[in-house]
Formats: structure tokens, sequence, C-alpha cells
């Protein structure tokens, strides 16, 4: 609405063709009358054409000399205030033009001119123009970066490749924990997401050493900085299905300064989120204690549905994080718990259809695993041009108790106590002097102990009641000493390192009963201890654009056995080349081969049977084994930072050749596996591909991906060779943008098939589809609503598909920009079960499983 | 040839110093535009280079500042001392690329020097930029009193309807495309005074030219020049003579500055500059500086 009001002030006498008319007057602010500077004032002939213009002066005066006014307009405009258009045949001048206050409307387009920026190896995304309203933590912003992935498991990668440091403010504090930080960062707090292409981490190798991962630095806002910031939520309401109270609290504080860094979080749930995942550690490198799980149980699950629809639990970590700054490096200080108590139940009901009636088996399952974790983690390291060293002190202790119950055609309970006690310490130290020549010496040692006890009683309709008891001991110890020479020469950089390893491990098992199906022993007392000597000479070799990269380890090896297998001596070579060509700063592409021999895993070595669960017995081998493989890999990544677009794409195949076939045998309800002396061969092909892309006219992003995997593997199921292939491949997409000021959205869309192939019998594709979109609506800066749907499609059997529909919604209310107050309502149509039958020619075969059912939380948001 | 553009730009980088502006009332603007600025350019071997790059243009009624973010971004850095040093790190990560790859946008270089305020309380409008190789300079003249012939032609830019205008400016030929929509008096670089903000702007020679690539409302404080102190002021067609006699003798000049070594050995350098293949008739936004 424009609403106009024109005041005569006074006459000037003026003969309309005589002279020029002056078209003056005043502009005003409307209620003050103030005069305003800076409106534009625009003269239009009658067919809207712009004669002339003028600005309003420091008095809000205006003056156009014009030779016609018939039929003239005059538009005022001005930033703030609605537009005015003066029909001049209807006043008389000087006019004095009112200007009503009003936001002018642009028609927004993003300006995308720093969203992501490229300064040499590093790319800076801009938060701020990546996060939508719905977003909490960086790593929710994170996943709609392009060129950047996040797993469920909260793992980051950058162009198909895991990241290899996770900064804060260039403090490496977290070390391979850093979903604390991606879970715990409010993006608010975050200004940009720097991630530096081939980082090397150690600057003594820099120059010398290509690496092809990339880190990733959080640049926090200046207000995070140089103080504590803190935030935490605390939620409560109802369950309906686990029936109870509901609770979703979080307190997190962050304090980043120039010589102190802490994160320290305390979570709990009993909503369906997991915890534990939170303080995983990404880089972990293998644990070279090598033992093995022998006793397994596990709870149903539900398949292709999210884990927060069908978890269970009460979950709870605390985690605190330090790094101080020394004079010379730094010291950090990594301890966290965690507890996870999870509970599952599942019902399957088979049908037979008999000419003498039906018969009905059910069986229930009904299972409760309670997990503690207790780890510490203390590194001393020096990180300067000259001189790395770092020095990592780890403990890890885990309890893991495990509880399933079953009725049906095999009662039984189980019970399984597994804890895990693990101790290391890491020392390396490299020296760079005259600038080309590098010494490197490590030391590695590991303690681990894994104890194993089963308990199963079991009352068959056959056999009646019977207790089995598995006790197992399992205790290794490693030690890796190694020295490293190194120097470059006009970019040909040639080291050798040589070490020696050393391995004792001892197994003690005992099972005192079995069923009467079975036979063999039960009793292992076994020793597998190695020593290692080797060298693995390596070059490096940089040429125009191009980096090769040539490892040739050989080692020598010695195994003794404690009378258990007779003592052996090997010899291995693996050598491995990788060739990178990166013509320019957007395309980079790698080829990877290798080949070799390599020992068996030592856990195989198991002469009398172990129980895995109350059905499942294993045997291992009485003798010693070598195996080959081969692998070849290509990878392409590609990006134009100015236009947002990032791709990559890789493939890879692989041989193996086994000297021994895995056997599946099966004893009256009784499963044991067992070895063959039988040659397998297998083989896996992988590919895949991801495509992301900025989409800067809704501030949003774009990510499409595909993957493709074959593996064929072997085994002898009752005698019976058979050679299974299994072929699986997906593609899926995601968008998300704020189209309109008031609206935002994520849409994800998967669809995968599988298919199994045993002996040339081709079952058909399965396939699975899920959709998920979320909607946010800001009617007002003070309140949001988000409604958020998912639908799963699973194909159960060919052509039968099983449809679920869940929907969520949440209010949200911003009462200051400190505190947030929200209520979630889950699972609205109050779905509990996962339910599906299918049918074949003689039976029906019926699955039931739980779901999380509706949920009511009320929740308080507070932040410093 | 591209060695002198990397010490060019090892001498920008690393010339620091120390005081920057501390926050205090900064006017606050109201719509943020970004313009593609794609022209021609010399370097320092006097050979016409194609560039584009973003500029951004944030404005309220009274006030605005024409910049490239991506050199501000730099300059930001060289003003405190831990941007100083992740800025030598990138230099030296760069340089060190460059070296290896040949590269050349693997070193920092900055989009440009020069920043435009205008101020239409005070009607004037400062210019900041570099002059030569290592010299920065500012002057501040009275807004343009640009003389526009508005045209009859209307075309959309980014969705707005816009009428051309035409100009004659210190040396070129500019016509220029605005929308009455936005009623900001204002443009990229020093264009402005048409009742409506400028959109797309190029010159005759098809040298220079502007279009507008977003715009968005905004409120972000207007921050003053980073390191003010390292700018002297000067005249506006002497900061254009001393840059046109850098790009056309430059090489010679920093010949000269290599060759001599403080050790007093004497570094032959080949000095490839034929003149007679120097793209002489691509200058500057601004011409008049010849006469």
């Amino acid at each position: 609405m424009i609403r106009l009001t024109c005041i005569l002030a006074f006459m000037l006498v003026a003969l309309a063709g005589v002279a020029q008319t002056d078209v003056s007057g005043i502009v005003v602010e409307e209620g003050s009358n103030e005069p305003l500077t800076g409106a534009s004032v625009i003269l239009r002939n009658p067919a809207g054409k712009i004669r002339k213009y003028a600005t309003s002066d420091n008095n809000g005066r205006f003056s156009i000399q014009a030779a016609e006014t018939k039929g003239h307009t005059l538009d005022v405009s001005m930033m703030g205030f609605a537009k005015q258009t003066v029909v001049l045949d209807s006043v008389e001048l000087p006019v004095t033009v009112v200007m009503e206050a009003s936001a002018t409307m642009l028609k927004e387009v993003a300006v995308k001119a720093d969203r992501i920026r490229e300064q040499g190896d590093t790319i800076t995304y801009n938060v701020g123009s990546f996060a939508q309203a719905q977003d909490r933590s960086i790593g929710d912003v994170l996943k709609r970066m392009p060129g950047i992935d996040v797993s469920n498991t909260g793992k980051i990668q950058y162009q198909g490749e895991d990241i290899n440091k996770f900064y804060i403010e260039g403090a490496d504090l977290l070390g391979g924990k850093y979903g604390i930080a991606t879970n715990g960062i409010s993006h608010d707090d975050v200004g940009a997401v720097e991630v530096m292409e081939n980082h090397q981490p150690m600057q003594v190798l820099s120059g010398i050493s290509f690496s092809d991962k990339a880190a990733i630095n959080l640049k926090l806002k200046n207000k995070a900085k140089a103080t504590w910031t803190f935030h935490g939520d605390a939620g409560g309401g109802w369950s309906w299905q686990p029936s109870g109270a509901a609770w979703d609290a979080e307190l997190f504080a962050m304090a980043v300064m120039s010589g102190f860094q802490n994160i320290t979080t305390v979570k709990t749930n009993n909503t369906g989120e997991d915890l534990s995942a939170n303080a995983t550690d990404f880089f972990a490198s293998r644990r070279e204690t090598g033992l093995s799980r022998y006793v397994s149980v596990s709870l149903p699950g539900v398949p292709s549905l999210s884990r927060k629809r069908t978890l269970f639990n009460r979950s709870a970590l605390v985690s605190t994080n330090s790094l101080w700054k020394l004079k010379n490096g730094e010291f950090k200080a990594q301890v966290d718990y965690s507890f996870n108590r999870v509970t599952a139940r599942a019902t399957n009901t088979t049908t037979y259809f008999l000419e003498s009636g039906d018969r009905v088996v059910t069986e229930n399952r009904d299972g409760l695993d309670r997990t503690h974790s207790l780890s510490g983690k203390f590194i001393y390291e020096v990180n300067k041009k000259t001189m790395f060293i770092n020095n990592t002190l780890s403990t890890n202790i885990d309890w893991d108790n495990i509880r399933l119950t079953m009725t049906g055609s095999l009662p039984n309970s189980q019970s399984a106590y597994l804890p895990d006690y693990y101790v290391s310490n890491r020392f390396k130290m490299i020296k760079r002097f005259n600038g080309k020549h590098l010494v490197t010496f490590q030391s590695n040692n590991e303690w681990e102990s894994l104890p194993q006890t089963l308990n199963v009683y079991t009352a068959g309709v056959h056999s009646g009641e019977q207790r089995f008891n598995q006790s197992l001991g399992n205790h290794a110890f490693y030690t890796h000493e190694s020295a490293a020479y190194a120097f470059s020469v006009k970019g040909l950089t040639i080291s050798l390192e040589g070490g020696v390893k050393g391995y004792l491990r001892s197994l003690n098992s005992e099972l005192p009963d079995i069923p009467a199906e079975i036979a063999g022993t039960t009793r292992n007392v076994l020793n597998t201890n190695y020593f290692t000597l080797y060298a693995t000479p390596k070059f490096e070799y940089w040429v125009k654009r191009v980096n090769f990269t040539l490892n040739a380890p050989v080692s020598f090896s010695h195994y003794t056995f404690d009378k258990a297998l007779a003592n052996r001596s090997e010899v291995y070579f693996s050598p491995s080349l990788s060739v990178n060509w990166k013509p320019d700063n957007r395309f980079s592409a790698t080829l990877r081969g290798g080949a070799g021999r390599t020992p068996m895993d030592l856990n195989m070595i198991q002469p009398g049977l172990t129980m895995t669960d109350y059905r499942t017995f294993r045997q291992g081998v009485d003798n010693f084994y070598n195996s080959t493989s081969q692998r070849v890999s290509a990878s392409l990544s590609y990006k134009h930072t100015r236009h947002g677009l990032f791709a990559n794409a890789m493939v890879m195949q692989s041989w193996s050749h086994l000297p021994y076939t895995m056997v599946q045998r099966l004893y009256g309800d009784y499963i044991v596996y067992s070895y063959a002396d039988a040659a397998s061969d297998g083989q896996n092909l992988m590919a895949m591909g991801n495509v992301g892309k900025t989409l800067d006219f809704m501030r949003g992003s774009v990510n499409v991906n595909g993957s493709f995997s074959s593996n064929e593997s072997h085994l002898f199921s009752d005698n019976e060779a058979v050679n299974s292939v299994s072929t699986g491949w997906s593609i899926g997409a995601k968008i998300n943008g704020t189209p309109l000021r008031w609206l935002s959205f994520d849409y994800s869309i998967d669809f995968s098939e599988i298919r199994l192939k045993m002996n040339s019998v081709r079952n058909s594709w399965l396939s699975g589809m899920e959709n998920s979109l979320l909607i946010n609506i800001m009617p007002h800066a003070k309140w949001e609503w988000r409604i958020i749907g998912e639908h799963y499609r699973n194909e159960l059997t060919s052509g039968k598909y099983k449809n679920v529909l869940l929907l969520d919604t949440k209010l949200v209310y911003k009462l200051s920009k400190r505190i947030e107050l929200s209520a979630t309502l889950n699972n609205i149509f109050n779905q509990r079960s996962y339910n599906y039958t299918t049918y074949s020619q003689l039976s029906s075969f019926e699955s039931q499983r739980w779901l999380r059912g509706r949920e009511l939380l009320f929740t308080i948001s507070l932040r410093k | 040839m591209k060695h002198f553009c990397l010490i060019f730009a090892l001498l920008t980088l690393l010339y620091a110093p120390g005081a920057y502006a501390k926050s205090k009332d900064f006017p606050h603007a109201e719509v943020k535009v970004s313009y593609s600025y794609a022209h021609k350019r010399l370097k320092t071997d006097a050979k016409a280079y194609d560039d584009e790059y973003v500029m951004l243009l944030l404005a309220n009624s009274r006030y605005s500042k024409f910049f490239s973010p991506h050199t501000e971004y730099l300059d930001s850095l060289d003003s405190t001392p831990s941007g100083r040093a992740l800025s030598d790190r990138l230099l030296h990560e760069g340089i060190k690329k460059y070296i290896e790859t040949k590269d050349e946008s693997a070193i920092p270089a900055k989009n440009g020097s020069m920043y435009v305020f205008k101020s239409l309380d005070d009607s004037t409008v400062t210019v900041y930029d570099q002059a030569g190789m290592s010299e920065f300079g500012y002057y501040t003249e009275p807004l343009a009193e640009m003389r526009w012939e508005i045209g009859d032609s209307i075309k959309n830019v980014l969705n707005y309807e816009c009428v051309m205008a035409a100009t004659d400016y210190h040396g070129r030929h500019w016509t220029v495309w605005f929308t009455t929509d936005i009623p900001l008096q204002d443009g990229p670089w020093k264009l402005c005074g048409l009742p409506g903000l400028i959109l797309e702007a190029s010159d005759s020679s098809g040298q220079h030219h502007f279009i507008a690539t977003g715009i968005e409302a905004c409120d972000n404080p207007i921050m003053p020049i980073y390191n003010p102190k390292k700018y002297d002021r000067m005249k506006r067609r002497d900061m254009l003579k001393i840059g046109r006699s850098y790009l056309t003798n430059g090489a010679t000049m920093v010949n000269a500055l290599i060759s001599n070594t403080p050790g007093g050995e004497r570094i032959e350098m080949k000095n490839n500059n034929d003149s007679s293949q120097a793209d002489l008739h691509v200058d500057f936004l601004e011409t008049d500086y010849h006469e």
C-alpha cells in the first residue's frame, strides 16, 4: 500500500510552455517530518521512461528542471522506505513527499563470493553460508559441504579419502576422537572450516614425504576464543515404547586459549543414540596384539532401519580432553568413560503346512547388553621443522556383558562376559639434519588380555537340559623397535627402515562339556610366538607433477609354537607402488598396486573346539599357512572451488589365494566351522563415485553418490563346495537449502540392490530404498517448526515389499539468544513394530521386531 | 618472468605494519552485492592476461566499500602476528609447490589491491591501491560528477530490470545497467550517481567488465581498511603512472633488484622483455594519466 500525502507549501507562478518547469520539493520521513537525505527522485514521462533524476540534499530538497511535465510522474525511493509515486498533474509544486518506513524487499541472489575459498592447498568453507536453521553442531554443517563426507559413524572423508588430522585453531586436541568436537561444538562458534590438502602432519617430513591425505581445521569465531564456551541441553519426557520416562541431556564446555585447550562433555540419553560412537578413535592404528574374539553373542537387530529408530538404550558418556602447550612441545591428556545398556527383542514364527495339520514353531529372543568402556591417552609431542618426537601412552579397559534368552525349538539362555584390557606405549622420534637427511627411531610396546567366558543353558526337546561353559584366556605382548634413515636429493627421497618385532601370545581354552552330537577335543593350550627382522626400502620421486612411491618391505620371521606345531622360518616380500599425478590444483589421479605373501592370522591355529554361541562351534587349523594376494586401484578427484564443484571416483580390484578353505558342518542343531586343506581363491571388485555441488540460489548444496561391489568367496558346506558371489550396487542423493526466507529443507534418497549367487544359482535382486525429508518452517524469528518424515521400502523376497513411514515433529521457541525451548514428538503414529511374513510352498515365515514408539520430549537449551 | 610475480607476491604478503583498527561503531551495510570483475591486465612482462575474480560492494544509502574479499582476507592476516605466521606458512608452502610443479596458482596471490570507499555525507571517494612494486597509496577525490546519459534500452540482470546509461570518465567510455528497484546511487568501482544501483558496467574497449552475481540484504559493519599506515597519500595520476611504469619496465626494475645481491655477486638474469610484443593497449580502469 502506498500512501501519499501532498501538501501545498507556496506557489511559484509559471506558465506552461513558456519556460522550463522547476519540479522541486522536499522528502520527509513520515511521523517525524524530518527531511531525508539521499533519496532518489526520478522524473518519468507518460511512457515510463526516465527523463531526469536527482537526489535529495542534506535538507531533503530536490529540484529538477524539466521542459515538459504533462502526464509525467515523480518516483521517490530510498532504502528502508516504501517507494512513492507522485502524478505531477495532480499536485502543485513544490511537493512534499512523505516516505513511509518499510523494508526494501530485495530479490536476493546469494552472494557466493566466499562460500568456498581456495588458497594454495587450503580450501576454506564459510560455515555460515552452509548452515541451515535446523543445524546445531558443526558436524551437521560439515555434511553439507561439497567434497566433505561424514559417515553415520562420524568419520570424515575429503574427496573420498579419510582425513589424517583434525585441528581446532591449529591444535590437535582430540586426535582421532574428533567426533567429540563435531558432535559437540556449536556451528555458531565456528567461522570457517579449512581443509588442508596433501597435509603432512609431521613438519619434519614436509617437502620430503608426500601425503595424499587432507586435514581439517576449525577456525573459531573470536567470541569463542580465549574464553570458556558452554552449552547444555536438558530434555525430559515420556516414551510409549519402551514405556516410561525418556531423557536426553548434554553439557559441553570448551576452552580454546593460546597455551591451553580443553573440551569436556557429559551426555546421557535413553532415546536411541549410542554415545560410545562419539568417542571412537578414527585414527587408531590396528592393535598389533591381534587378539580376536572366539565368543560372539549378539543381540537381534532390525534390518534396514535407522539405528535411532530401533535402539532401546540407556547411554552415558563423559569425556575430558586437555592440551597444554609447553616450551618445546605439547602435552595432551584424553580420558573417556562410556556406558551403554541395550535391550533387544525379536520373534520369528515359522508355520509348516503339513498334511497332518499345521506345525507352528515360535522362536523368541530377548537380550541385554551392558558395556562399560574406560580409556585414557597421554601424549607428549614435539613437532618442529628439524625434530619430531611423539610418545603416546594409552590404556583401554572394556567390559562387555551380554545376556540372551531364547525360547522356541532350541530354548536356551546364554550369558557372555567379555572384558578387554589393553595398554600400549608408542614412541617415535624423527630428526632432520642438513635439510635433506632424516633419522627415525621408533619403539612400540603393546599388551592385551582378552579373557572370554560363555555360559549356555539349553533345554532342548531332544537333548534335555544341558549346560556348557566355555572359558578362554587370551594374552599377547608385542614389541617393535625400528630405526630409519632417509635422505632427499633432487626430488628423490630414499629411505631405509629396519627393525625387529617380537610377539608372544598364549591361548588357553576349556569347554568341559559339549553336545553329544559333536566329537573332538575341547581344550587348547597354545603359544604362538614369532620373531621378525625386517627391512623396508622406500623410494619417493617427484618429477613434473607426478609423485612415485615404491615400497619394498622384506622380512624374515621365525615362528615358534611350543610343540603344538612344528617351528618354522619364513621370508616375506610385499612390494607396492603408487603414482600420484596432480597436473593442476583441480585435478588429481592416483594409481596404486601391490602384491605380496603374508602369514596367516595366528588366531586360526586352534586344534580344539571352542564354542562361539549356543549353536556354533569353531575349530582352527593345526598347520601353518601363507597366503598371497594382489591388488590394484585407481582414484580420481576433481574440484572447482569457484563453482563449488567437487567430484571423486575410485575403483579397486583385489585377488586372494588361500591354501585353506572354510568348512561348515551341521550336527543336528549345531554348526561347526573348521578349515580344510584345499586352496581357495577369492576376488573383490569395488567402485564408488561422489559428486557434490553448492546450490547458491538457495544457499544449499547437493550430493550424488553411487557404488558397486562384487565379492567372490568359497566354502564347503557339508562336503559340498559352495562358490558364492555377492553383488551389490547403490545410488543416493542428498539436497538441502533455504529456498525461501522462512523455509529450509533436507532431503535424501538412497536406493540399493543386492544379489547372492551360489554355485551358479542366482537369487533374485533384493532392493532397499530409504527416503527422508526434513522441512523447517520459520514463521517468525523466535519460532521454528520442523517436520521430519522417513520412508523405508525394503524388498523381502522378490517383488514383495515392506513399507514403513515414520513421522516426527519439533517446535522450537527461542526465548533469547541464550535460551531455547523445544518440544519434540517422535514417531507420531506410534508405530511399534516391524513385522513381515514371507511364504514359500510349504511354509510361512513371520518375523517381528520392535521399534521405538512415540516419544514426547521437552528440552531447554542454554548457551554461554 | 614468473619469478617476478613470485617476488611481487612475496613482498606484498610480507609487508606487515602493526596497528589495525579496533572495533568501534562502524557504519552498517544494508546490502551486499557481489560482482564478477573480468578484465585484461598487464603483468610485469607487459603482456596482457585475462583475469576474473569476485569483488564485493557493501553499501548503505550514505556509505559504501568496494573491495575484493579475498584480498581483504590476506590483508587481514597481515594485520596480526598469528595471521602473519599463517600467511608466511601459506606462502612458503605455495612457493615450494610452485617450484615443484611450476603451477603459478599455488602461490597465494591477491585479487588486486584496490579498496574504494564512497561517502555521500562528505561527497568524497577514497581509493586505496598498490602503486608499483611495493608502494601503497591512497587518494580522496570529490564524488565524481559523472554526466550520465540515460538510454532507452532495458535488460535483466539477476532478475532486476535494468536501464542503460553511459558516461565518459577519466579516459574511458562506460556503458552501465542500473536498476531503480534498489535506490542506492552506487555501483562497482567508482561508478555511481545514478538513481539506482549499477548491476553491470563495461568499458568500450572491452578490457573491463563488472557484472553483479549476487545480492543480499545484510547488516554487516563496513570495516575500514586493514593496516592504514602502509598507505601514503598520493595523487591519483601519480599512482597510476607509477603502476604503469612498473608494469612496462618492471622486469628491468626487478632484475636490477635481484641481480645486485647484498653479497655483491651478480646474478645474470635473462631479459626476455621484448617491448615490440608488449600489449601496451591494455590499461587500467582510468587512462587519463597519460595526458
